[in-house]
């Protein structure tokens, strides 16, 4: 009952933002898309942050900490924390500058003007959406394994997925980027606050932190320290801290709200706060996972996916541990409609080229992609850290061209196509073993052939594609 | 010059923040710091608040706003 209130209420607030966002809008594509291009500090912080947090540090990580221990703290979020914010430099900032200049709405479409090249343009689409359709299954199933959980099994899963996509596409297609981005304030301190707070009333519940950690110690003290295993090892750890901290970037759905920033200062106050904001999330993340193999110990494979939510029907107060729910719905939600977003934008923009009424053809394709989303999370077995991984390992292929792209004036359209085939065809060989990795991960060998291969094609090719307005 | 020296304390602060991620030299430490914070957890907040110090400097002396 305290559960559907929660929900009830979570789910008035983010279709009444979404509603209400849209009434300032002025139906342009760009104010459809991109928010008119005016997102401020704070709401640009809010809908990075509540996007690129997701059902992954929600569910996947207490899920995968609950096996690995605190070394999944150690090889994700310190380097992520100074890699994401130099990205932003690196990449976000003069594309969206270059955004502006070429009249560009979405990623794909600003490659695909910068360097003149519709070929281009759809092959970003294609890998794009190859990889975000996999990272959105994740998001859902995250939502879905956490109602089954928190609700004893009550609700099936494809209930809880269904629900989830419905009231995601619900607000987006209503309100586009300024709706989704106003649902992520609230969505990100929603998930941010629970998190720190469950944290620290889990500790008490389970006798104080010292007890808690004492508890693991006794059940297996090799979760308090670096484990065994190839993501630990150095080659792993160093392949990893690469695609972990440049596959951020590589998500079409947070370059593009990067284009929507209202100002440079904007992206540089973002750029300060990103990292506390993502200590506070992921500490509790990794700690609920640990402590969890403690206090439910026997969760076999992706079975640990469900520790969250086992972790707060058990050791949080009735009314607080309902929100957990809803905490875990706003961080899937707050990527979702993202996702949601850009997709659509794309296949309107990159694939249709404009049609008349782009804004109304965006939101059919939003309901499509969902469809095709929802299906996916009922009939995909992997765990959610695995589906994950799968799909961050393929952005990692895009950084080069997202790079060079904004920051090269000499590199062409040939040498970035080459970079993205060459690069997704090492990740793929590596992937199935069919070439040697010699101790690396195959995402990082797929990261350093693209680098080479937009480099010496665009040599061979100098001065048959760059667009100097892009730079001017 | 004071650009060229910020751009130099950028670029050494990110490369010396990076070799401190890549700490193979520590391996696996089972102590606890105030008795209840795995030592290799406390390394990696230590770490992160000194990302947060860098990027302070990085976002207000490197990162110009007109750029």
């Amino acid at each position: 009952m305290t559960i559907a209130i929660a929900l009830a209420l979570y789910v008035a607030l983010v279709v009444g933002i979404g509603v209400a966002s849209n009434r300032k809008g002025d139906a342009s594509p760009e104010d459809y898309f991109l928010a008119g291009r005016g997102l401020g500090s704070l709401v640009l912080f809010m809908a990075l942050f509540g996007t690129n947090a997701t059902a992954f540090v929600l569910v996947g990580i207490p899920g995968r900490a609950y096996h690995d221990g605190v070394a999944v703290f150690g090889v994700n979020a310190p380097i992520i924390a100074l890699g994401i914010p130099l990205c932003f430099w690196l990449i976000g900032s003069p594309a969206r500058r270059m955004a502006m200049r070429l009249g560009a709405l979405t990623p794909a479409e600003l490659y695909r003007k910068r360097f003149d090249s519709r070929a281009l343009g759809l092959l970003l689409f294609a890998v794009y959406a190859l990889y975000t359709i996999p990272y959105m299954v994740t998001a859902v199933k995250g939502a879905a394994v956490t109602l089954t959980g928190v609700t004893d099994g009550a609700v099936p899963q494809w209930v809880g997925g269904l629900a989830v996509m419905s009231v995601a596409l619900l607000y987006t297609t209503v309100g586009g980027m300024r709706a989704t981005a106003w649902t992520n304030v609230f969505q990100g301190s929603l998930f941010l606050v629970f998190m720190v707070v469950a944290f620290v009333l889990m500790a008490r519940s389970l006798g104080g932190f010292e007890a808690a950690t004492a508890a693991v110690a006794a059940h297996d003290p090799s979760l308090l320290q670096i484990k065994d295993g190839p993501l630990y090892t150095p080659g792993g750890w160093t392949s990893w801290s690469f695609a972990i901290t440049l596959t951020v970037i590589g998500f079409p759905h947070m370059l593009v709200r990067l284009m929507a920033g209202k100002s440079e200062d904007a992206l540089r106050t973002v750029s300060r706060y990103y990292p506390i904001a993502l200590l506070l999330l992921w500490v509790p993340a990794v700690m609920i996972g640990v402590w969890g193999a403690a206090a439910f110990p026997g969760l076999e494979g992706r079975a640990s996916d469900r520790i969250f939510s086992l972790m707060s029907a058990n050791h949080l107060p009735t009314a607080f541990g309902s929100l957990g729910f809803v905490a875990v719905l706003a961080a899937v939600m707050s990527t979702l409609d993202a996702q949601i977003l850009v997709l659509s934008s794309m296949l309107v923009r990159d694939v249709l080229r404009a049609p008349k009424d782009a804004v109304r053809a965006g939101r059919w394709f939003g309901v499509a992609i969902s469809v095709v989303v929802f299906v996916l999370s009922i009939t995909w077995g992997s765990s959610v850290f695995e589906i994950a991984s799968f799909a961050f390992s393929g952005y990692v292929t895009l950084a080069p061209v997202l790079f060079l792209g904004v920051r090269w004036r000499a590199c062409t359209a040939q040498g970035a196509i080459a970079s993205i085939v060459v690069g997704n065809l090492v990740l793929a060989l590596g992937t199935a073993k069919v070439i040697p990795m010699f101790g690396f991960l195959p995402v990082f060998w797929a990261l350093v052939a693209g680098a080479i291969a937009a480099l010496a094609v665009s040599r061979v090719t100098e001065g048959r594609g760059p667009v100097d307005a892009a730079f001017s | 010059m004071v650009r060229r020296v910020e751009l130099a304390v950028a670029w050494i602060g990110a490369i010396v923040l990076f070799a401190l991620h890549l700490d193979f030299w520590r391996g696996p430490r089972p102590e606890l710091v105030f008795g209840f914070v795995p030592e290799e957890l406390m390394y990696r907040v230590v770490w992160m608040l000194g990302a947060v110090a860098y990027l302070w400097f990085f976002t207000a002396r490197v990162w110009r706003g007109d750029e």
